[in-house]
């Protein structure tokens, strides 16, 4: 060993290095940032899709790029605004389009939307997923992978508690019976669970239950929490009853520990995500069924899921990134997405096309998800909105488990939530 | 010795001899060290006075605004609190853990190898990966932690999801992936020590508790102060665990300081008030850092 | 007698605290091998009913593992090799040299030491931002060219190398940077193993910022795959998850069972005084 092997080494290091990062340089191409669980099927698809596009788009090539969760998507946006390395289009969570649009990092495409027919265009998607796409008045996000919370009920164990297995309760007052009826327990221990609600950070049913009472959580502008009017209240309330008077519900179900509760046998009825079908399908071994998520003045399950968003500012690239957006948001690309995710077809013309007729036929409980989607109703979201959201949460979890009254915990939450919102 | 031949030898010979020489030698450890980790502080510094956020995308000068928002932030003081408590209590545990284990395994037996390779383990594993098995071990229904419980009679307990445990729960993961880190180190200092100091005091009939204390502790100092060192910048580890298994949760019982930053960089995307955090943080690891080091150097 | 029973207890706390530290680990390997609907059980099922290798297969082409742990290795050792480069130097200078400025220096190399990657991603996301090397081994590698913590390390085991060596060396002509590479380092063997230790491991487990620097798959590292397997939506494929977290691990796992002899001998001058 001497010097000159170690410079030689050095050399063969750097020449390597070089090499790398030199194919790394390739020509400028469309980058799509998508942020779909994976876990082998469902970046596959995506692949498939944008193969497709290629292919028949010779002079548009675009890359998926598989960008983390929502969460981290979202931040590496935030980041490459700031760096400047924006990706063309990303699939980015509903939420986020206040966020990115007043950021900067998003762009609005009226234009092209115009140039693509306008309202005609837009009337393609149901209305209700287009709630989510704008800010400032402006268009920011097309709907691509979208889901609404829904509701499955074990059959076999509504037939054993003597309900109907076919008529899932449908008002607040039906499932707190229903829910009753299907808590067993053994001495002191609960065995199942009538009902679960998962909580997550985003706090989907919170918004579940107050929508279905016709209230608001966001004032119009975005700058105030409504959370202390008396509607929300009453769904608080009712929430807190199914915990702690009824005693149906656990006061903590983390987000991925419903579907497998529910496989196990440990909850009868669970609310969860729409996209969660493919999974109950997979591992339930139990007659099960879908249900609409109940009302106590209207139906109107939040909506979640993302959309379709563009970053390119260059006009070349803007074009052809409206090319790929318009493609893949189109009634064939948004059927074969959504047979193959779970999420929604937010393209109400897919629904028409054989493939989902078929689908419709094979699994008759997807209807249910239909319906909720003609429902559904727009999630919170304004650019300050996020320290909000996890105060509600922190309220939430602190109410159901009994460690802070409602009344006067939610009267502090909101005072915190505004001032937090009006920091930002 | 060869001769180096050859230019470049005759090249590095001169450079080798000249008065230059030394600076030349860390210039690149320097130069790099201040690129990528001194220039970012004062880049931070920087922006810290500034407001740089969502609705405000330009850096604009707001002075100590950040700062004062920040001391009067009502959950600036409970952070400040779980951070006290998550410090105070891994850097101590984890090293007086690695100390007793090393004491007990400074002895050839069989399968002590084994041992010190399995105590090590944790700290081998990636963070993410020991998150993820914490979030499933300590699961309130499913978990190991609460079918053990379950198995001497006790109820479960909520270890992640109730505000009163989550806390103590990350402080045992954080000791879990460290300890076995200073028990190494504790072990290679053990084995350095003088062995005739404590041969003269076992044959004056000391008790293995005073010898302990009145010869191995004390010897043991400049380890114990490198080790206390190196805890506290372990202990950032805990920002992995808080984001993958509590998220500052449940109602900000395991909000850290390094979560608290990164929840108001990212999360809320308030970059100058993040920053102002930052600064903070790094000011109170520097005081105590130096604190550390001036009791265990007096 | 009582130090016989001393004795005992000791190694039956040793026990105690070995099962409770292999506990999870155990849990990883076992699950690594069950099928899917074994892992929700309503009791824990201590063993798998089959050993399902195909979890392995499956988790290895859930994401691109191949290329991950190509790009994993490339970027460890390259950082190593820098690191270990510009320590040595500087430790060597540090240690063995009297200069102007020497107890600054050595300050602000320790100094160093205490700087959370919270403090300088940022800021290093920009400069790599600017030196247009976001998305490229550069990013990678760049930020972690010098290391505090194997200055101080090397430093440390120069000091212990006595003065007459250096001396009867320099009457061999071996000065300067040959005797840092024909004598110190050969003598600091067991610290420059512990440190590559130290390093490959905090590098190949780095998960934040390679997250933040890549996009693209061909350069991204192992894990970053197994946070694939974390879904948000549904939930998440805890054996796969395992499974890919023991491919993950492995390498560095076995590494050190070989070399811990090393890293103890190594870590004996940590605690030195100048």
């Amino acid at each position: 060993m001497n010097f000159r092997r170690l410079l030689v080494g050095w050399a063969a290091l750097a020449a390597i290095a070089w090499a790398s990062a030199a194919t790394a340089a390739e020509p400028v191409r469309l980058s799509f940032w998508y942020p779909v669980d994976v876990g082998g099927g469902l970046a596959k698809v995506i692949d498939g899709l944008v193969a497709d596009f290629n292919q028949a788009h010779p002079d548009i090539q675009v890359a998926p790029v598989y960008s983390g969760s929502y969460d981290v998507t979202l931040q590496k946006i935030q980041a490459a605004k700031l760096g400047g390395a924006l990706p063309d289009i990303a699939v980015t969570e509903i939420s986020s389009v206040p966020v990115l649009g007043a950021l900067g990092a998003a762009q609005p495409f009226d234009d092209l939307i115009a140039g693509a027919g306008g309202k005609n265009f837009l009337e393609k998607f149901w209305p209700s997923m287009l709630l989510n796409c704008r800010y400032d008045g402006k268009v920011y996000g097309v709907p691509f992978q979208r889901s609404t919370p829904v509701m499955y009920y074990n059959k076999d164990a509504f037939a054993e508690a003597g309900l109907d297995p076919e008529k899932p309760p449908l008002t607040w007052e039906e499932l707190a019976n229903a829910a009753q009826k299907l808590t067993q327990r053994e001495g002191d221990r609960v065995t199942r669970w009538g009902l679960e609600l998962p909580l997550e950070a985003f706090n989907w049913f919170y918004y579940a239950l107050v929508y279905a009472n016709a209230g608001e959580v966001l004032s119009p502008d975005g700058s105030k929490v409504l959370w202390d009017q008396p509607k929300d209240i009453e769904a608080l309330q009712f929430w807190y009853d199914l915990v702690n008077k009824y005693k149906s519900t656990p006061a903590y179900t983390p987000w991925s520990d419903g579907p497998q509760e529910f496989v196990a046998g440990k909850a009868a009825m669970i609310w969860h995500s729409t996209g969660s079908q493919a999974f109950m399908r997979q591992h339930v071994k139990f007659r099960w069924g879908l249900g609409r998520l109940p009302k106590n003045a209207q139906f109107g399950p939040p909506s979640g899921g993302g959309n379709l968003m563009l970053y390119a500012t260059d006009p070349a690239r803007r074009n052809a990134a409206w090319t790929f957006i318009a493609w893949l948001s189109d009634a064939p690309q948004a059927a074969r997405w959504s047979i193959a995710s779970g999420y929604l077809a937010t393209n109400i013309a897919s629904w028409d096309l054989p493939e989902m007729q078929t689908l419709v036929k094979q699994r008759p409980e997807v209807l249910v998800t239909k319906a909720q989607l003609a429902d559904a109703k727009v999630e919170p979201a304004s650019p300050k909105y996020a320290p909000a959201r996890d105060i509600l949460n922190a309220l939430i979890k602190d109410v159901l488990a009994n460690k802070v009254p409602l009344q006067s915990g939610t009267q502090q939450a909101v005072a915190s939530a505004n001032e937090a919102m009006a920091k930002q | 010795m060869q001769d180096r031949g050859g230019a470049l030898g005759r090249l590095i010979r001169w450079r080798a001899s000249s008065r230059l020489a030394p600076y030349l030698y860390v210039l690149p450890a320097l130069a790099a060290l201040a690129l990528w980790n001194y220039y970012p502080l004062v880049f931070l510094v920087d922006l810290s006075f500034h407001r740089l956020d969502a609705t405000s995308p330009t850096p604009t000068w707001v002075g100590l605004e950040n700062y004062r928002e920040l001391f009067t932030a009502p959950l600036f003081g409970r952070v400040l609190r779980n951070t006290a408590i998550y410090t105070g209590l891994t850097v101590p545990l984890s090293i007086g853990l690695g100390l007793a284990l090393a004491l007990a395994l400074n002895r050839r037996f069989p399968g002590a190898r084994l041992f010190r390779t399995l105590f090590y383990t944790p700290v081998v594993l990636p963070t993410v990966a020991a998150a993820t098995v914490g979030l499933w071990i300590f699961n309130s229904n499913y978990g190991l932690a609460n079918y053990l419980l379950g198995l001497i009679g006790r109820p479960p307990i909520g270890w992640l999801t109730d505000s009163d445990h989550a806390l103590w729960t990350i402080v045992g993961i954080g000791v879990w992936k460290t300890f076995g880190y200073f028990m190494l180190v504790y072990l290679a200092a053990l084995q350095a020590l003088p062995q005739s100091v404590l041969e003269a005091a076992r044959l004056d009939g000391a008790r293995p508790w005073d010898r302990f204390w009145s010869i191995t502790w004390p010897l043991l100092r400049p380890t114990t102060w490198f080790a206390a060192v190196i805890a506290l910048i372990l202990s950032f580890q805990a920002f992995d665990f808080v984001n993958i298994m509590t998220q500052g949760g449940p109602s900000n019982a395991t909000n850290l300081l390094v979560f608290y930053i990164y929840q108001h960089g990212f999360q809320y995307f308030r970059l100058g008030f993040a920053a102002a955090i930052a600064v903070v943080m790094f000011g109170l690891v520097y005081a105590i850092t130096a604190l550390v080091s001036l009791w265990f150097n007096r | 007698m009582i130090r016989i029973l001393g004795r005992a207890v000791i190694y039956a706390a040793v026990l105690a605290l070995a099962a409770l530290v292999a506990m999870p680990m155990y849990w990883l390997l076992v699950s690594a091998f069950k099928a899917s609907d074994e892992i929700f059980t309503a009791t824990p099922r201590w063993l798998p009913a089959t050993l399902e290798w195909s979890n392995f297969a499956r988790a290895w082409e859930g994401a691109a593992f191949g290329r991950y742990f190509f790009n994993s290795v490339v970027v460890a050792l390259a950082i190593l090799l820098l690191q270990l480069t510009t320590a040595s130097l500087a430790a060597f200078a540090l240690a063995r040299r009297r200069f102007r400025g020497r107890g600054i220096i050595l300050l602000a190399v320790i100094g160093a030491l205490i700087i959370p990657i919270q403090v300088t991603f940022l800021a290093n996301f920009v400069t790599l931002e600017r030196f247009g090397w976001i998305d490229s081994y550069w990013a990678l590698i760049a930020p972690f060219t010098a290391s505090a913590f194997g200055t101080f390390l090397l430093r440390q085991a120069f000091l212990a190398v006595p003065e007459p060596l250096e001396d009867a060396a320099r009457l061999d002509r071996c000065t300067g940077l040959a005797f840092l590479w024909h004598f110190l380092l050969p003598l600091s063997r067991p610290t420059v193993l512990a440190f590559t230790l130290v390093a490959l491991v905090a590098h190949w487990n780095d998960y934040f910022w390679p997250l933040i620097v890549t996009n693209r798959d061909e350069i991204r590292t192992l894990p970053i795959g197994l946070a694939m397997f974390v879904t948000q939506e549904v939930t998440t494929d805890w054996n796969l998850l395992m499974a890919a977290t023991l491919f993950v691990a492995a390498p560095m796992l076995i590494m050190f069972f070989f070399t811990q002899r090393y890293f103890i001998r190594s870590h004996m001058h940590a605690g030195l005084k100048r």
